[in-house]
């Protein structure tokens, strides 16, 4: 292995992420090589300024708005079947039971069909972000190099950066 | 012939992120789906403290983070049930942090305010000291350089800053890690490589 | 017969050439038309940027070339959002669909309108347009 590829495994040998025998081959070259092994302390050293960051504190009444707003769930839920039973009184209750429990139930997957079209899209949206192209500013009528990095031309021959299909051979 | 050098710190395994076994979570989260809301602040009191610094290093605000701490764990006690593996709690939990966040802000990057640079602003001194929002007595770093590194970390690429601040902050594991972003192991691990390279860089060129 | 085939069997590959060389006009205009509108949007010249896309949305591709209209569309509604042209970006892609006609690249296009939705916050927008996309996808090609 080259210096090169030990470096890209650095992080995950001082995350203790890599196998038995990777782990051990990197750490045998750490011992050799001053290059690898300097810049494998740099990456230590500012792992260990993370650490030192202060985490924020949970404030105690962050759990009593939780709280009050779970409890509020319930407690409209429990209201709520009381009011009905009350309107529909026991002889009508399968009744009302069956009625009830049909309109719940195509509530729920219109519901539970939102729910899951808003994640899709909150995937979809996460995803096409990780395409997102950097912002740069650019000066009046320049093709500067940095602008056609961001704004790549896709029906140029050669466009290296994007395995254009078009590349001719 | 080679020279030798001392080898670095050997790494350790990363240390339990929860101090509860994978048992006990389990049964806390049953405990939890069942309704028993203790259940549920047992789950907030592990979790709370990781999601709200989570959510802090995404958005730079400490207001913030609290507001979106408090959805992410009321979703969570709504949608308890669809949780299929309890033993997943943690990553499905930190999924609904950035699901949260990435809803808020769609996008838009809102300001980074330090907590230092906030706390300085509002209040008055006795206010501070009533809720610090940072234990003064474990100060390691400078208030300078901290909000440097904080800064640094806030304005990494989103796709760089997530994955950093799990593994690098707090500490998990790269395939839970994958599974919270949702992207392959692979890719995970390249690019905790290179966010690492980039805030190495970027604090080194501040300490010249 | 047999002489009706040896002469298609002759022009085959010549129209091939032709085809590929009519492909390659084609591709080389769209390039230097991108540049162009390129300029137009960094010069901030937005009311001319929409005639210059055109020349690119109305030029005839080969299908198996359809994805570049969805990547040209991409990019340019990108720069476009960039400079809050969020209106325009919109207007863009929808010479886009305009010039695609299989399903999947339609439905990649509605996908990019509610990506540009949400840039401007208009989430109701952008759920449609992502159900749109959704429709389509399920019909592709």
């Amino acid at each position: 292995m080259e210096c090169r590829t030990y470096s890209e495994s650095l992080t995950a040998f001082m995350d203790a992420e890599l196998g038995r025998d990777q782990a051990k081959e990197v750490e045998s070259h750490l011992t050799e090589c001053a290059q690898c092994h300097e810049e494998y302390q740099s990456l230590l050293d500012s792992q260990k300024l993370i650490e030192q960051l202060r985490p924020l504190k949970l404030n105690p009444n962050l759990w009593t708005r939780i709280h009050s707003e779970i409890t509020d769930v319930r407690t409209e839920e429990s209201s709520w079947l009381l009011g009905l039973r009350s309107f529909f009184g026991v002889r009508w209750m399968p009744v009302a039971a069956g009625t009830l429990g049909l309109a719940f139930l195509s509530l729920f997957f219109v519901y539970e069909r939102n729910m899951e079209m808003e994640q899709a899209l909150q995937t979809y949206l996460q995803e096409r972000e990780e395409l997102e192209i950097a912002e740069i500013s650019v000066s009046r009528y320049t093709v500067s190099p940095a602008l056609q990095a961001a704004y790549p031309n896709p029906f140029m021959v050669n466009l290296t950066s994007r395995g254009n299909p078009f590349k001719v051979e | 012939m080679k020279e030798q050098r001392t080898r670095g710190p050997t790494p350790q395994k990363k240390a339990q992120t929860s101090s509860i076994s994978g048992e006990e979570l389990s049964g806390t989260v049953s405990r939890a789906k069942e309704g028993h809301v203790e259940a549920f602040q047992e789950l907030y009191e592990l979790y709370g403290r990781k999601i709200l610094n989570y959510i802090y290093r995404l958005t730079g605000s400490r207001e913030e983070a609290e507001d979106l701490a408090q959805d992410t764990f009321v979703l969570a006690y709504k949608n308890l049930k669809s949780l299929k593996e309890n033993g997943k709690f943690q990553s499905w939990l930190f999924r609904i942090a950035q699901n949260n966040v990435y809803q808020q802000y769609r996008g838009f990057r809102p300001q980074f305010h330090s907590d230092s640079e906030t706390e300085s602003s509002e209040g008055s001194e006795l206010q501070r000291l009533a809720a610090p929002q940072k234990g003064p007595e474990d100060r390691l770093l400078s208030d300078e350089l901290e909000r440097v590194v904080e800064e640094v970390i806030y304005k990494l690429p989103d796709k760089y800053k997530k994955v950093f601040v799990l593994s690098a902050v707090h500490k998990l594991s790269y395939m839970e890690i994958s599974e919270i972003v949702g992207r392959s192991l692979a890719s995970v691990k390249s690019d905790i490589h290179r966010a690492r390279v980039e805030v190495r860089g970027k604090v080194k060129d501040y300490l010249g | 017969m047999p002489h009706l085939l040896a002469l298609l069997l002759l022009l085959g590959p010549q129209t091939n050439m032709i085809d590929s060389q009519g492909w390659e006009r084609t591709r080389s205009i769209a390039e230097a038309q991108h540049e162009i509108v390129m300029l137009l949007i960094n010069g901030k010249e937005f009311d001319k940027v929409l005639n210059a896309s055109q020349e690119i949305f109305s030029l005839s591709f080969p299908y198996n070339q359809e994805p570049l209209f969805v990547t040209e569309g991409r990019i340019l509604a990108t720069a476009l959002s960039d400079l809050q042209q969020y209106e325009l970006a919109q207007a863009l892609l929808d010479q886009a669909l305009e010039s695609v006609s299989s399903n999947r690249s339609k439905a990649l296009l509605y996908k990019e309108k509610a990506y540009q939705c949400t840039k401007e916050g208009k989430n109701d927008d952008a759920m449609e347009f992502f159900e749109k996309a959704l429709e389509l996808e399920k019909s592709a090609p």
